[in-house]
């Protein structure tokens, strides 16, 4: 069965805390499987590790995310290495230009994310082109369409067409999810992918938005945040010590 | 021979804490369907709400076969029946309402 995974899921959608298992059944009858808790920065542990426990009664895989907003280049720099290692997902909130240029080129960097319409312009074929090699992925809040209406609406369309468009020509990948930061903004996963006949995205790729990119940043990333990882490609497979202690203690 | 316009039968979910009455629910799926695809891209559609039980909060839409994934674009941008929050889920499509309640319903 497929996995279907929600990699924007704000920590305020399981306030109250009393409400935490209604809301988790509700997800979990949307369709999803996986989703990434976004976390504040501050209290990052508070509530996840609740959340966590009781998501196990409903087969829901939580992942901790985090979303940093820099102030500029060396403001970035200087969060990505104090947070890389303490989240599963890393985004980056694209508000300048050059933070975008930036993150999409660090491989330290998973999701480039427009918080809002007036951002995507920051998105061009040449950032495109550096998120291919840095393999980092856009990402589309489905919640960013739900806000607003008439004239709104139409350029927030118009203007996530083309940067789909230019990531799909470049082979940059897309992530679709909710970004809600309330239950009521969450949608089923095939109603998310729905959001692809809007902006001409290929069923084929709405099915990846959803399901296959967002699920193999996260396989990436565990691996990343195992002890034994050492590169991409390179791992620790098993540790000789014992055997190198034995051997020193014959020898002598 | 093939008809050219085949209907098709979209079973739908709706999550909210409020009750939502039939009325206030056609009234703000087709308001919804004029602001996204507008007067000619509804009249395209053949939508009409066929049925919806107001306990379970189950419904089926009908429309043209050719625009189910606008249908399905319009039921998820519906953020609110009545000025009450609500989360539209289809449960699936059919080509009929027979097999439609069987299946999904």
């Amino acid at each position: 069965m497929k996995k279907y995974v929600d990699m924007y899921v704000n920590q305020t959608v399981f306030q109250p805390k009393e409400q935490i298992d209604k809301i988790l059944e509700i997800i979990s009858e949307l369709g999803f499987s996986v989703i990434c808790v976004s976390l504040d920065v501050k209290d990052r542990r508070y509530i996840f590790e609740e959340i966590k426990k009781k998501a196990e009664n409903f087969n829901l895989e939580l992942y901790r995310r985090i979303d940093l907003s820099p102030k500029n280049v060396e403001d970035l720099k200087n969060k990505l290495r104090q947070f890389r290692r303490k989240c599963e997902i890393l985004s980056v909130k694209c508000v300048e230009k050059k933070i975008c240029t930036w993150a999409a080129r660090d491989r330290r960097v998973d999701i480039l994310n427009f918080p809002s319409f007036e951002y995507l312009k920051n998105f061009t074929e040449s950032t495109a082109n550096l998120a291919v090699e840095g393999e980092t992925a856009i990402e589309i809040w489905f919640k960013q369409f739900l806000g607003v209406r008439g004239i709104k609406r139409a350029r927030l369309i118009a203007e996530t067409r083309r940067v789909a468009k230019i990531a799909l020509e470049k082979g940059v990948k897309i992530v679709i999810d909710s970004g809600a930061g309330n239950i009521f903004e969450m949608r089923a996963p095939r109603e998310l992918g729905a959001l692809g006949y809007l902006l001409d995205i290929p069923e084929k790729h709405m099915e990846l938005a959803i399901s296959e990119t967002p699920l193999n940043i996260i396989k990436t990333n565990l691996c990343k945040l195992s002890p034994n990882f050492v590169l991409p490609g390179v791992e620790i497979v098993d540790m000789e010590e014992e055997n190198w202690l034995k051997k020193k203690e014959t020898d002598t | 021979m093939v008809k050219k316009e085949r209907n098709r039968y979209i079973v739908f979910k709706l999550y909210s804490s409020n009750d939502i009455s039939k009325e206030n629910l056609i009234k703000d799926m087709w308001r919804n369907l004029l602001t996204i695809y507008g007067e000619y891209g509804a009249s395209k559609t053949n939508f009409w709400l066929i049925e919806y039980d107001e306990e379970t909060k189950k419904g089926i839409v009908r429309c043209t076969h050719t625009t189910v994934n606008m249908m399905r674009t319009v039921l998820a941008l519906t953020t609110k029946i009545a000025e009450a929050p609500v989360i539209v889920k289809i449960l699936g499509v059919s080509g009929t309402i027979k097999t439609a309640k069987e299946k999904f319903y």
